[in-house]
């Protein structure tokens, strides 16, 4: 009996001492790589930004979100009478309907911080490719600020009630879960200083070093600080970066019908300084959620341009051909209008003709009327109008800007940041209310669990 | 396994017979109780096959008989079979009187424990049996579904109408708020995975489906500590044990079961007529077009623009079109047999059932061979081995509103929207949905197609009488392989061609033990049980997926001929265990129980710091029956006492959650992303369940009274919570060991021979679960978060696990028509945010259970079984859809026709409005407390009857037996409930209700 239950014992013993060695329960992971391997090589530090660029075509931000919420939230689109319910709430500004991507934007940064930071830690790369790697990266962190500030807060000087928080700051990556601190947001002049920094510094990496049209580049950099010194009412600096940006982009606007009507369907869009490419075999938003399934008549075709819209094109302009008819009498836009695959459109992020109109609203604030008309005249003859505006009275140039504005921008996400810029109430199409400025819907509103979770991190005034 | 073991003593019964002289036996046979005669027994020669049945007068004679020592069997439904050795001499016809005595729990069953098996009597956990008759005479396509009401403690929510789809079972509440609440299946000793699913064909993948349920002997629901420690980190939510027949020494047994049924949906939404709806869409128009400063007759023409003259438009039953009478046909074939060294139990079986939506179908092929072979005195070896393919035709249904699903798109379409043209060609102007849904369901492939490996191989040496060691090697393998075609033949998927989906995964779950296993008994009375053993589990799991678009020919759907090769996706996973176990148990005289449980247990799915842990139980239980002053207590034959603690592990968690990650970050411009997505956490361990358990199991009067009635408490801690980081970091969450959630119950359980006399008997097993949960901590001094697993849900620390969290609907604003709603204050408003919610009840039922009853009258017999659930919340999206604010133009209910229409009338339902919210206002279509509904119900879920053939006419046709039977599942509901069906685990969204169905059929033994 006992050595029987000797030899039990061993046996059990053996097994136990199997159990304990060392890779008995080692398992490997094939969908994911080790931090350390991808942040100590120059190939980990490229997917990274690859990562930051994919997440630009998300929904919650140029695939459609940034693109299509400012219009809808203003007096440019309209909701189709028989809805899916998509951006029915933003139609009639109803509380917390508004542009939101709090989330994706933060996931864009830290990645970015990962590049910034790599760039420089990586052994045996060329200065260039480390200057390009941070340059985009700079870019894409400064764009982001550029977003978050001018949505979740006030320009600076445009404050309602003193209320000056806009989005945290963060610049270091999180690597571990004691970076993962609780924040206060900073000051709208703080998020503006940095985005303005990232970018300036972009520009500088990137000058003669950029991959072109659909990445961060050197001519995008200039374009995007002329919009953010725009916002921040810096004329003179405004004119000066546009200008860079018109020079430094080689791109000349389209002046004759047949290239105007055509310019949505051209890969990359003729006047794009920035781009944003989807492939919509890899990278499709799919039948949902994209800009395309949102306005045509293809799909869901919820949004539709208003009639207030329609009615800022005098007929000879050539981008009524910009928008047709539906086979039941509804317009709708043809900029997204799945040229590119069944559900996506390349999102041109910033485009030449916004650079004229920069500058004319800068030379108007400057009492430079001569050479604002100059730059407006540029937009309205490429854009077949034949009569030029003519005015003697700043205002009036300035509100020609804004239709301008309309006409050329509407779609692609400005209306709505135009207007609040300027302070201005937001007019809206017939039979939804306007929202003055002092409205605290002007703000977007944070995600409320983020709200609930941080007690350092203040929810926009009214929500 | 340790079965072979014990069954050996068994075996013993089964002696040979030598030959000698002439004749036969013949006698009586009668109730044990009332000594009144039984007829329609059944009296079998065991070697021979010779067989009768009683007469009137209980009377029996088999004649014609060689000389000889022969096993003879008795048996009756409603009866403990009766088997003794008869010798017959040469030229007599022996005489037998033989009592029956009703079947009543017996304490002598063998029941199922962790790795081994033990008699009833000396089983101190909480084990719950379900019979192989209770599996075998339902209307059922696989076994999980024969647990529904038969055991306290396990709540079941059948998930699907989807012939052969899965269903959702708790065992003691649900405990784990992020990591899996699924027990551990074992069949036949092999541990199954089940983290794999076909979302393809049905959203409800089964563990189970491969098991033909004619196949199961028994399934064991193993519910506390005691009973599941040994399972260490993989007992916290219970453990299933399913075992298959076992052959048995004697003339091989042919069985024959055929059947055929029907199903139907017998429940259907009420809906608007075509004309009742677009005159409710000219209202809609009308009044929002007023608001917009414009006419109401423009907007009511705009609305007949659209949807037509209300004069002229008709009326199409959309959902009539996408169901049908669905059918089953089932044929197996099984055969038991063997010899003293070697048992065998074969079977086959086909089936295949046509689900009650159109093209949803399952068919199944399994083939079984358990075989056991005793190689010497002392070894033995023996082999389960279940082969099955399972096939699924499915529809979109579950988990999502999506819109291209028949219960969605398919209902929830224009009533005046024809289904077909004039020329019966499908309507393709399908406004709002935008799909035809008859089409898609007939033009889609959606298919699930699994074949599955379930088996064993394993050996016994039995050193002694007293030890044994027994060595198992299991196999759980599974090919499956997941395809949808959406076929350019539909306008909708045209627009890029058409395209194929195909993926084929992997699982390969493979584990072995050693268990060696000792009994002694010491003295009189002190019997000494240990167990000590060791196991090692590898699964690796792997798929690979591709899709293509722009299909040149809409009949060759096939991957190769994609015009766009649109995606290609891939990826392995595996995860390791290992563990060494022991159970030591004692009792003296039968009378006085200690039990203890260890195991010591590793997995590498956590952090380095925290890989190992201990597991352990106790119990001690005392039969107050056996003690000396309760001897004449004559009616009590079992008073036990029990109570056991414990700690078991839960380890369903992703197979990295504990490791730092870099992972796929999508693409761009042709190059592919990386991306960080996860913080590592070397401290990362197991969530464990500290079980309390404090039960009295009970017989009476000859055990024809018996059950147990306990309390339990489990203490589910160092749940796996995510950690809140702020997303500003570039990450949301990490996960921590850190909440806890209690469940409590009690649980009930009460069998009962009720009545038998003569020819007729009634027996009734009852159980009734209550219970509550309470959530005792988050992270930190968090005191809610949102429910991991439930849209528009929040758990909040000192509430019960579940809570639903929507907005409070007040109803219409009497002066306006508008919809409001309570903020924050209760004050009322047209607009609420994310403050303004309320807790409004939980999905979890305050107690639920079942009752079976079997009637027996003479070869007949009836099986009527009750299953019962009260007090859940369902948050119902599907029924809401009718309810809706009209601006998409969707059907809707005749509850509409009760909305506002002037200032000053008092209702429920806001103005018509084409428009999803009011100006300024909050949604009214979203998630408040008006689409909550008590999900309480009592249904009839299954009739059996059958009726054995007398023995002398199925022997005349060269049978053994024959029965034939007539079954119903889900046959009355009783509830308040609006939806369709009522068993929905919380949120009904697309859900495929379950039929109604009918079968019959015959079972043949030769």
């Amino acid at each position: 009996m006992l050595k029987y239950l000797r030899k039990i014992t061993l046996i059990v013993v053996g097994v136990v001492l199997f159990a304990g060695c060392d890779g008995l329960l080692d398992t490997e992971n094939s969908t994911a790589v080790d931090p350390d391997v991808a942040q100590e090589n120059i190939e980990g530090i490229e997917a990274i930004l690859t990562s930051v660029y994919n997440r630009l075509q998300s929904s919650a931000r140029y695939g459609r979100e940034i693109t299509l919420a400012p219009d809808v939230l203003a007096d440019n689109t309209d909701q189709h009478p028989i809805t899916s319910g998509r951006y029915d709430g933003q139609a009639v500004n109803s509380q917390g309907s508004h542009i939101t991507f709090w989330n994706t934007a933060y996931l864009t940064i830290n990645e970015t911080n990962y590049v910034i930071e790599g760039a420089d830690n990586t052994e045996g790369v060329a200065q260039e490719v480390r200057d390009r790697l941070k340059g985009e990266a700079l870019f894409q962190r400064g764009y982001a600020y550029f977003d978050l500030g001018r949505t979740y807060g006030y320009e600076p000087g445009r404050e309602v009630n003193g209320w000056d928080q806009a989005a945290i700051i963060r610049t270091d990556p999180t690597r571990d879960v004691t970076d993962a601190d609780l924040r206060s947001r900073s000051s709208n002049v703080d998020v503006y200083n940095q985005a303005r920094e990232d970018l300036e510094d972009a520009l500088t990496l990137l000058e003669g070093n950029d991959r072109g049209v659909y990445f961060s580049n050197y001519a995008a950099a200039n374009a995007l600080l002329a919009r953010l010194h725009l916002y921040l009412e810096n004329w003179d600096q405004a004119i000066t970066y546009a200008d860079e940006a018109i020079s430094a982009s080689g791109l000349t606007l389209l002046d004759n019908e047949e290239d105007i009507t055509s310019a949505f369907y051209e890969v990359p869009n003729p006047e794009s300084i920035l781009e944003l490419s989807i492939d919509p075999v890899e990278e499709s938003l799919g039948s949902n959620t994209g800009l395309c399934p949102y306005t045509n008549p293809k799909h869901w075709f919820d949004v539709i341009p208003s009639e207030n819209l329609l009615d800022v094109y005098d007929t000879e302009d050539y981008r009524n051909n910009w928008f047709a008819t539906a086979n039941d009498g509804f317009p709708y836009t043809l900029k997204w209008d799945c040229s590119t695959g069944p559900f996506d459109d390349n999102v041109p992020l910033i485009r030449l003709p916004e650079m004229y109109l920069i500058q004319a609203e800068a030379h108007a604030e400057l009492d430079q009327l001569t050479l604002a008309l100059d730059a407006l005249e540029e937009v309205q003859s490429a854009r077949g109008l034949t009569v030029p505006f003519v005015s003697t009275d700043k205002d009036a140039i300035i509100d020609e800007v804004m239709v301008e504005r309309r006409r050329e921008l509407s779609f692609e996400g400005h209306r709505w940041y135009d207007l609040k810029r300027r302070a201005m109430d937001i007019p809206k199409q017939v039979g939804a209310q306007p929202v003055p400025y002092d409205d605290f819907r002007i703000l977007s509103v944070l995600p409320q669990s983020e709200v609930d979770s941080n007690p350092n991190l203040d929810q926009n005034p009214g929500y | 396994m340790f079965k072979r073991y014990m069954m050996g003593v068994f075996l013993l019964l089964f002696l040979p017979f030598t030959v000698m002289a002439q004749t036969g036996v013949e006698g009586t046979v009668t109730e044990a109780d009332s000594d009144e005669p039984l007829a329609g027994a059944t009296v079998l020669i065991e070697e021979t096959m010779q067989g009768a049945s009683t007469d009137m007068d209980g009377f029996f004679q088999i004649v014609e008989m060689e000389p000889g020592t022969y096993t003879l069997k008795v048996s009756f439904v409603g009866f403990v079979e009766h088997t003794q050795q008869v010798t017959v001499e040469a030229g007599e016809v022996t005489e037998l009187d033989i009592e029956l005595s009703t079947d009543a729990m017996g304490l002598d069953e063998l029941v199922v424990t962790g790795y081994s098996i033990r008699q009833r009597r000396e089983v101190t956990g909480a084990i719950s049996s379900v019979r192989s008759e209770q599996i075998r005479e339902r209307a059922i396509q696989t076994p999980d579904q024969a647990l529904q009401g038969r055991s306290a403690g396990l709540q079941f929510v059948g998930g699907s109408g989807q012939p052969g789809a899965g269903s959702t079972i708790r065992i003691r509440g649900t405990g784990s708020i992020n990591s899996g609440n699924a027990p551990l299946y074992i069949v036949d000793g092999v541990p199954l995975e089940q983290t794999f699913r076909s979302d393809i064909a049905t959203s409800n993948s089964n563990v189970l489906v491969g098991l033909n349920p004619s196949d199961i002997e028994s399934i064991d629901v193993m519910r506390d500590a005691e009973a599941t420690a040994i399972y260490g980190a993989q007992g916290a939510n219970g453990v299933v044990i399913v075992n298959t027949t076992q052959g048995s020494a004697g003339q091989t047994e042919f069985t024959a079961n055929m059947k055929y049924g029907v199903s139907d949906i017998h429940t259907k939404y009420d809906l608007m007529s075509g004309p009742e709806q677009v005159r409710f869409m000219m209202e809609a128009y009308a009044n929002r077009w007023e608001d917009r400063g414009l006419s109401r007759e423009a907007g009511e023409q705009v609305a007949i623009d659209r949807h037509g003259d209300p004069n002229e438009v008709g009326t199409y039953d959309w959902f009539d079109a996408l169901t049908r009478t669905g059918s089953n046909n089932r044929f197996s074939l099984s055969a038991n047999g063997g010899n003293e060294s070697t048992r065998f139990y074969i079977s086959g079986n086909y089936e295949d059932h046509e689900g009650t939506v159109i093209s949803s179908t399952f068919d199944r092929a399994s083939l079984r061979s358990n075989i056991d072979h005793d190689a010497t005195d002392r070894l033995s070896f023996s082999t389960r081995i279940n082969l099955s393919r399972s096939q699924f035709n499915g529809q979109t249904e579950g988990g999502g509103n999506f819109i291209n699903s028949p219960f969605h798109g398919g209902v929830t379409g224009r009533p005046t929207t024809p289904i077909y043209n004039e020329d019966g060609t499908y309507n393709q102007d399908i406004p709002a949905i935008l799909y035809n849904m008859v089409q898609v369901a007939n033009e889609e492939e959606r298919i699930g197609r699994e074949f599955q490996l379930i088996g064993n191989l394993a050996a016994t040496f039995e050193i002694n009488e007293n030890l044994a060691v027994r060595g198992q090697y299991n196999a759980d393998v599974r090919f499956s392989r997941d395809r949808r075609y959406s076929n350019p033949v539909i306008p909708r998927y045209n627009n890029y061609g058409g395209s194929v989906y195909e993926r084929t995964r992997e699982t390969q779950n493979y584990s072995g033990n050693v268990v060696a296993d000792y009994i002694q008994t010491f003295g009189e009375a002190h019997n000494v049980s240990a167990l000590l053993g060791g196991e090692y589990r590898h699964r690796d799991y792997r798929f690979h997926a591709a899709s293509g678009e722009e299909l040149p020919n809409p009949l060759l759907g096939q991957l190769n001929l994609a015009g766009v090769a649109a995606a290609v996706s891939g990826r392995t996973t595996e995860y390791k265990t290992a563990g060494v176990f022991s159970r030591l148990q004692y009792n003296y005289d039968s009378k006085y129980y200690l039990s203890i449980n260890l195991r010591y247990d590793g997995h590498s799915r956590f952090g380095d710091d925290k890989q190992w842990g201990l597991f352990y139980s106790g119990a001690l239980a005392w039969d107050a029956a056996k003690e000396d002053f309760m001897r004449d207590i004559t009616w009590i034959d079992e008073l036990k006492p029990r109570i056991s603690y414990g700690i078991t592990g839960n380890a369903s968690i992703g197979d990295f959650a504990s490791h730092a990650l870099i992972g796929s970050g999508g693409t761009y411009q042709g190059e592919t992303g990386l991306r960080p997505n996860q913080l590592g956490n070397a401290d990362l361990g197991w969530e464990t369940a500290r079980s309390t358990d404090l039960a009295v199991d009970y017989a009476l009067f000859d055990n024809r009274v018996y059950g147990s009635v306990g309390v339990y408490r489990v203490d589910n801690e160092d749940l796996l919570l995510s950690r809140f980081l702020p997303n500003d970091s570039g990450f949301s969450s990490i996960t921590e060991n850190v909440g806890a959630v209690r469940n409590e119950g009690l649980e009930i359980e009460l069998g009962a021979v009720v009545f038998a006399r003569g020819q007729f008997s009634w027996s009734s097993e009852y159980n009734i679960t209550f219970q509550r949960s309470e959530v005792l901590a988050l992270e930190g001094d968090q005191e809610w978060m949102w429910d991991p697993g439930v849209s528009a849900s929040r758990i909040y620390v000192g509430e019960p696990r579940h809570q639903w969290w929507v907005r409070n609907y007040a109803g219409v604003n009497p002066a306006d028509g508008r919809a409001l709603f309570f903020d924050e204050d209760g004050n009322l408003a047209n607009s609420v945010g994310g403050d303004d919610y309320h807790k409004a009840g939980s999905r979890e039922p305050d107690f639920y259970g079942g009752w079976s009853n079997q009637f027996r009258y003479g070869p007949i017999s009836m099986d009527v079984f009750f299953q019962y659930q009260f007090g859940n919340k369902i948050l119902d999206e599907q029924y809401s859809n009718f309810h809706m604010a009209p601006h998409r133009g969707r059907n809707l209910s005749p509850d509409m026709f009760r909305r506002w229409q002037q200032p000053g009338d008092i209702t429920d339902v806001p103005k018509a409005y084409s428009l999803s919210s009011f100006p300024g206002g909050t949604g009214h279509n979203l998630w408040s407390d008006r689409r909550l509904f008590d999900g309480s119900y009592i249904r009839l879920k299954s009739i059996n009857v059958s009726y054995q053939l007398p023995v002398d006419l199925t022997n005349r046709m060269r049978m053994n037996s024959m029965t034939i039977f007539a079954r119903a599942e889900n046959l009355i509901t009783w509830t308040e409930y609006p939806g369709l069906d009522p068993e929905v685990l919380s949120r009904q969204q697309t859900n495929y209700p379950l039929p109604r169905s009918f079968e019959f059929g015959a079972e043949i033994k030769f």
